[in-house]
């Protein structure tokens, strides 16, 4: 919010015909309705009735672009995301020899995912998104089984209301899987924001991560994926201040939930693989 | 970072070594080599340092202006953090070829300052709702030679401690409202810094982990993370990256060492910072 990047400025988009620099978006100006400026507890239902710890419902259904070799949607809550996987394939670039394949990986924000718009171009944020994919993903395929060739991950989101880092990251996990690209194990991620031991809240909604609320009360937001068979962290990422001895509840708190959303995960990927055996 | 071609003996070696607590060069996994601060060394900014540690020397220039405010902190000065390896730096950063390591510098140094009272960023509101002061802040790499995320927090840290602000006085209001900024140079106040994050950035290498890495053991790496840490031994934010996967148990101690090691880096620089006021004041 209140850094400005050199790299995020806004650059004149000459494909389209924009409006005059100092417009200003409606949502800006309107005051924010927030239903409590009180830190929520564990033991009050949230505004959307669910637990501290409980996840949103989650919708997933693999090889919906049947051109890519792997593709999925996800919705968790409102927040809706699309990945797709193209590859194996011969690699582009062809500058160096390398015995190991290559992951190139897109996240985007549609230009109507967020209340404010987001610009068609790639931003600093996506850029550095789509690199803890790409890492996350480097640390999960056997690479070593495509030497010469690139896998491209795509991952777009067509609705942001909270928990969307973690979430693309599952998503690219499950699509490069649809994909039948070898990897040693699924990567599933959640978010958490964390006011203190007694006060956490699991799979934060939009509200809740980036409201007004949010940010009077403080705290720090926590996002995490983990491999569920492998018991490993491929990613994580804490913002705001906490104690030392916090960080382990965090991880503990986060660990739990991640594992509930694998076996939610692992049930449908079955399920998406049995269908397409049947069509067959 | 530079590309360095190591053979499979030598990162036998790098790992092997790590793992029994003694490096290349003789230090521990948590030591750091020897860091050098000096402030105040460019002349058209508000505020500067330059710090090298081992083979890495970086600049930084804190610049201010008065701009208006941002509408969604009306309250609120601004940063504006850029980055720049040139190509003195490396041979491969000439062009574009810095892009991605300077997008990951501005990330994590973005990551530790976003946090409203890293730098409180009320004081640098001049007229609420219309202007503030926005701290322009450069950070330059003349040579790399690892651990570039360390140096750029510390020398980031000292340069905005070292940073005077003009005071500015306001007369009239509404439309006629004029800010008269004093251009006299003992009338100025300084910045509050006690609550400024310093990355520490932990490499893990084999089964252990290494603070302040050279490039030769960064290449021997799976994973790294960042954490931020404050001077009173809070974790003000973490990001692990790196293609590598870690466990739980090898996180959280490399959590507590990175705290141990930003405690204790944070109390000598404060140190030295404060022994520089004094001598200057004199």
């Amino acid at each position: 919010y209140f850094i400005q990047s050199n790299l995020s400025l806004k650059m004149p988009d000459a494909k389209r015909n924009c409006g005059p620099e100092d417009a200003i978006e409606p949502p800006v100006l309107s005051k924010e309705f927030s239903s409590s400026d009180k830190a929520p507890q564990k033991s009050k239902t949230r505004p959307d009735g669910r637990k501290w710890n409980e996840l949103r419902p989650l919708f997933m259904k693999a090889g919906i672009i049947t051109k890519a070799q792997g593709s999925v949607y996800l919705e968790m809550g409102n927040t809706k995301l699309i990945a797709a996987v193209y590859g194996p394939k011969e690699i582009v670039k062809r500058e160096e020899f390398s015995l190991k394949g290559k992951v190139f990986c897109e996240f985007k924000f549609m230009p109507f995912a967020k209340i404010h718009y987001c610009e068609p171009r790639q931003n600093f944020e996506e850029k550095i998104i789509s690199k803890c994919i790409c890492d996350a993903m480097e640390g999960v395929i056997l690479l070593e089984r495509f030497p010469k060739a690139q896998v491209d991950i795509s991952v777009q989101v067509i609705e942001d209301d909270g928990g969307v880092l973690p979430l693309a990251l599952t998503a690219a996990s499950v699509a490069v899987g649809n994909a039948n690209i070898e990897i040693k194990d699924l990567v599933v991620g959640t978010t958490l924001r964390f006011f203190d031991a007694e006060n956490l809240l699991v799979d934060p909604n939009g509200e809740e991560e980036h409201g007004r609320h949010s940010r009077i009360l403080g705290g720090a937001g926590f996002h995490m994926a983990i491999l569920p068979s492998l018991s490993q962290i491929s990613y994580l990422k804490q913002t705001g201040r906490i104690e030392q001895s916090q960080a382990k509840d965090c991880i503990e708190t986060s660990w739990e939930a991640c594992l509930r959303l694998a076996t939610g995960i692992k049930k449908l990927m079955k399920e998406s693989i049995e269908e397409t055996e049947e069509i067959r | 970072m530079t590309s360095i071609r190591l053979s499979a003996a030598e990162q036998k070696y790098i790992i092997e070594s790590a793992e029994c607590d003694f490096r290349s060069d003789g230090r521990t996994c948590e030591d750091y080599r020897q860091i050098e601060i000096e402030t105040r060394n460019l002349p058209n900014t508000n505020g500067s340092s330059r710090c090298k540690i081992g083979k890495t020397e970086v600049l930084v220039g804190v610049k201010a202006e008065v701009v208006d405010v941002d509408i969604h902190a009306p309250t609120q000065g601004r940063l504006n953090i850029s980055v720049d390896c040139s190509a003195t730096a490396s041979p491969e950063f000439a062009g574009r070829g810095s892009e991605t390591i300077e997008q990951e510098i501005l990330s994590v140094l973005n990551l530790l300052y976003s946090s409203i009272d890293a730098l409180n960023l009320e004081d640098l509101c001049i007229v609420k709702g219309e202007s503030c002061w926005l701290l322009n802040i450069d950070v330059l790499y003349i040579q790399c030679g690892g651990n570039l995320f360390d140096a750029a927090s510390i020398a980031l840290k000292a340069a905005l401690h070292s940073t005077t602000m003009p005071n500015v006085s306001v007369s009239g209001e509404g439309i006629e409202m004029e800010l008269e900024i004093s251009d006299d140079p003992y009338h100025v106040w300084k910045l509050k810094t006690s609550m400024c994050p310093i990355c520490i950035t932990l490499y893990q290498i084999g089964e252990s982990f290494a603070a302040d890495v050279s490039e030769e053991e960064e290449e021997c790496s799976t994973g790294y993370v960042h954490v931020g840490v404050l001077s009173s031994g809070e974790v003000s934010a973490m990001e692990k990256s790196g293609a590598g996967n870690m466990e739980p148990d090898a996180l959280l101690e490399m959590i507590e060492a990175a705290v141990r090691i930003g405690e204790h880096i944070h109390q000598q620089l404060d140190k030295n910072l404060q022994a520089e006021c004094t001598t200057a004041t004199l």
